[in-house]
């Protein structure tokens, strides 16, 4: 426990508004949440009874900031509350894809080591593009959703379906590449890898064109699967 | 084999794996990328058969406790012979080691037999390989539950997990 003096300083360190207006750097795209966390660690006691206090503000600064990232990026109403999407009961998301964007837009704030064992930021290149691929795929691919989008150690976001008719996932980078490595059944592993320049391109890589392949052979199995 | 060694590790065997981030778990089940970070040093688990859970949270503990970034957000369960069973252009490419310790017979080690360069062709099949086999390897669908729920000792495994939506089922759209 710390007394209230105490409590009332570090509140009144710790206000967004405060830290804003005393460092409209903050704003910046080049400061990042993680500069600030380490500036804000470097003026508070990280080791005594305000850093749960302190933990809490920097979890608000960076959900600002993503959001903020979002708009930049166009995702997001402008007038969208600062409250993430991931955060909402799951039950709460229109459709499925819905779902995975909430889970990519996450990968905003997993900047360097991000898993405590050296793995590298997920670029907002990455981020972009696989939510540009999701928006293209909810118009054509409606049912063939994505099982899930996880985030890579190496620094891409990774799309994957998973099923008995096979494997596949489509890997973004933070240098506008694009990677898909797939397997049918128990079938030896496949990749193959290209550049894209721009997200409207997505739909006519070579990656696109196999996935469409690969989930209409899944589709085939499946059925041949459950006919047998 | 160390002469800790409660024999060599048989491929019906469990593991279990602490979840040190919580940045690999959505809605409660665990991503298929958990161990690319680890790949190079070989990934280290439990053999259920050989722990207790007393031991199993003590040394769960210890393996957090010295990384700020680190946290037990709960654990998994792998069968061996699921993640075994990885080979890349007719070569082994995962292999699961029992590597018994003095404080821990219970040790072994996940290794991959050689780790590709980031950005190379190889080290993405490798990555592939290595995320369907987690996904195909790991038990009670995924979750990450309590290690009192793995070992058994609460209603956790029939229905409530530590970390997520436990109602919600994966992210995705039904299995391909």
């Amino acid at each position: 426990m710390f007394d209230c003096t105490s409590e009332s300083q570090v509140k009144q360190l710790l206000s967004i508004t405060d830290v804003v207006e005393k460092r409209p750097s903050t704003l910046n795209d080049v400061y990042t949440a993680e500069n600030w966390h380490r500036d804000f660690l470097d003026i508070s006691d990280s080791s005594g009874p305000h850093r749960l206090y302190v933990n809490i503000k920097i979890a608000d600064f960076q959900r600002a900031t993503n959001q903020a990232s979002l708009r930049r990026l166009g995702r997001t109403a402008p007038n969208a509350t600062a409250t993430p999407e991931t955060r909402l009961m799951s039950n709460r998301y229109p459709d499925v894809v819905t779902k995975l964007e909430a889970r990519i837009k996450e990968f905003l704030s997993y900047t360097e080591d991000w898993d405590g064992e050296g793995a590298k930021e997920i670029p907002m290149t990455a981020i972009y593009m696989s939510l540009n691929f999701l928006d293209e795929f909810r118009r054509r691919f409606s049912g063939d959703e994505p099982r899930g989008a996880a985030p890579s150690p190496d620094g891409e976001v990774a799309l994957y379906w998973h099923g008995p008719a096979g494997y596949a996932e489509v890997n973004f980078d933070g240098g506008g590449g694009l990677s898909m490595c797939w397997s049918v059944g128990d079938e030896e592993l496949q990749l193959i890898e290209e550049k894209v320049e721009d997200g409207a391109e997505l739909v006519t890589s070579h990656v696109w064109a196999t996935l469409s392949e690969f989930l209409g052979q899944s589709r085939g199995e499946e059925t041949m699967q459950r006919v047998l | 084999m160390s002469e800790f060694s409660p024999g060599p590790v048989k491929d019906d065997e469990t593991l279990l794996s602490v979840v040190t981030s919580k940045n690999f778990i959505s809605n409660g089940y665990i991503e298929p990328t958990l161990f690319e970070s680890r790949m190079s040093n070989g990934i280290s688990t439990d053999r259920k058969n050989y722990t207790t859970l007393t031991d199993y949270d003590m040394r769960a503990e210890k393996l957090v406790e010295e990384n700020p970034k680190k946290s037990n957000y709960g654990s998994i369960a792998l069968l061996v012979g699921g993640i075994r069973k990885i080979n890349l252009e007719g070569q082994r490419a995962i292999a699961v080691y029992d590597t018994a310790l003095r404080e821990n017979r219970s040790h072994a080690e996940i290794a991959c037999t050689e780790v590709p360069p980031a950005g190379t062709q190889s080290r993405k099949k490798l990555r592939a390989s290595l995320r369907r086999k987690v996904l195909d390897a790991t038990l009670h669908g995924g979750r990450v539950l309590s290690s009192s729920a793995l070992f058994g000792c609460d209603a956790a495994t029939s229905g409530t997990t530590t970390i997520g939506d436990p109602s919600a089922n994966k992210v995705g759209g039904d299995q391909i």
